[in-house]
C-alpha cells in the first residue's frame, strides 16, 4: 500500500504549520501508521492539495478540490487533540 | 537545535502590560526585541500587520494566549519575547475571522529559520496544554519569576 499523505497549512508557512507537521507525524508514528506530512501556506492549497490523501489545516482555506480537510487547533493548544487523531485516522483508513 | 529555554530572558519578559488593543501589545513586545537588537526595525509592523491578516489567538485550557510573528526577513537573531497583560485583551483567534479570545499571556516570537527553531516551537506549545501552568505564569509578579517558572516546567517535560 502506498504511504497516505497528509498536509498541513496554515496562514504563511513560519511556525504553526511546522509544530504541527512534527505534532501529527509523532502521533500517527506512535499508533503504527506510517505517513508523510508536509507543510505549506495556505495560498498554496489550491496547487497542491490533489496529490494530498488529507489536508490540516489551522486556517481557513480554499481550493481543496476532493481532498478532506481538517480544521483545527488542537495540535498547538491540546484542547481536542484525541478527537481530531481519531478522525484523522479515520479518513486516513 | 536548542529548545525554548535557550531563547527566552529576564530582558525579554515584560510584566502586567497595560495596552487598549493586540496591536498595542504587540508594539511594546516589538519594541523590547528591537531595542535588543534581536530584530530588525520593520519587525514590528510586520508583525501587526500579519496579525490582521493571520490572527494568533488561542483559547486553551487554562488562560488566552497568542504567539504574534512574523517572516524571517524581519529578524537578526532568534528569541521569544512573553508578555503578561494586565487586564485580558482581545485577540482575534487562529483561523477565525470571527471569533475572539480573552488573551492574558503573550510569546511574540522572532523566527530566522523555522526548521532550526522546530525544537523551540515544539516546547512551546507544550507549555499551552498545561492549563494550570498558564494561569500560574499569567500571576508571576516579577520577569525572573517568569523565566523561573518556564525553565521549571520545560525541566518537567
Amino acid at each position: 500500500m502506498a504511504k497516505k499523505k497528509v498536509l498541513v497549512a496554515c496562514g504563511t508557512g513560519i511556525a504553526t504549520s511546522t509544530v504541527v507537521v512534527n505534532k501529527i507525524k509523532e502521533i500517527l508514528t506512535s499508533k503504527g501508521l506510517d505517513v508523510v506530512v508536509d507543510q505549506c501556506k495556505a495560498a498554496e492549497v489550491p496547487g497542491k492539495a490533489a496529490s494530498y490523501d488529507l489536508i490540516v489545516a489551522t486556517t481557513p482555506i480554499t481550493g481543496s478540490g476532493d481532498t478532506p480537510v481538517i480544521r483545527t487547533l488542537s495540535f498547538l493548544t491540546g484542547v481536542g487533540i484525541d478527537k481530531d487523531v481519531e478522525l484523522i485516522m479515520e479518513k486516513l483508513k | 537545535m536548542k529548545g525554548l529555554s535557550s531563547y527566552i530572558s529576564e530582558d525579554l519578559v515584560l510584566i502586567h502590560i497595560d495596552a487598549e488593543d493586540e496591536f498595542l501589545c504587540i508594539e511594546q513586545l516589538g519594541n523590547l526585541l528591537y531595542k535588543k537588537g534581536f530584530v530588525k526595525e520593520t519587525y514590528t509592523q510586520a508583525v501587526i500587520d500579519r496579525e490582521k491578516v493571520y490572527p494568533t489567538g488561542l483559547s486553551t485550557s487554562g488562560v488566552g494566549v497568542a504567539i504574534p510573528h512574523t517572516d524571517a526577513v524581519h529578524v537578526n537573531k532568534p528569541a521569544v519575547a512573553i508578555g503578561t497583560l494586565k487586564k485580558p485583551v482581545l485577540f482575534h483567534l487562529m483561523g477565525d475571522d470571527e471569533q475572539t479570545v480573552e488573551v492574558q499571556l503573550l510569546f511574540q516570537l522572532a523566527i530566522n529559520e523555522p526548521s532550526e527553531q522546530l525544537e523551540m516551537l515544539q516546547s512551546l506549545v507544550g507549555l499551552f496544554a498545561d492549563g494550570e501552568f498558564l494561569k500560574c505564569l499569567q500571576q508571576a509578579e516579577d520577569e525572573s519569576t517568569v523565566i523561573a517558572l518556564i525553565q521549571a516546567e520545560l525541566a518537567k517535560a
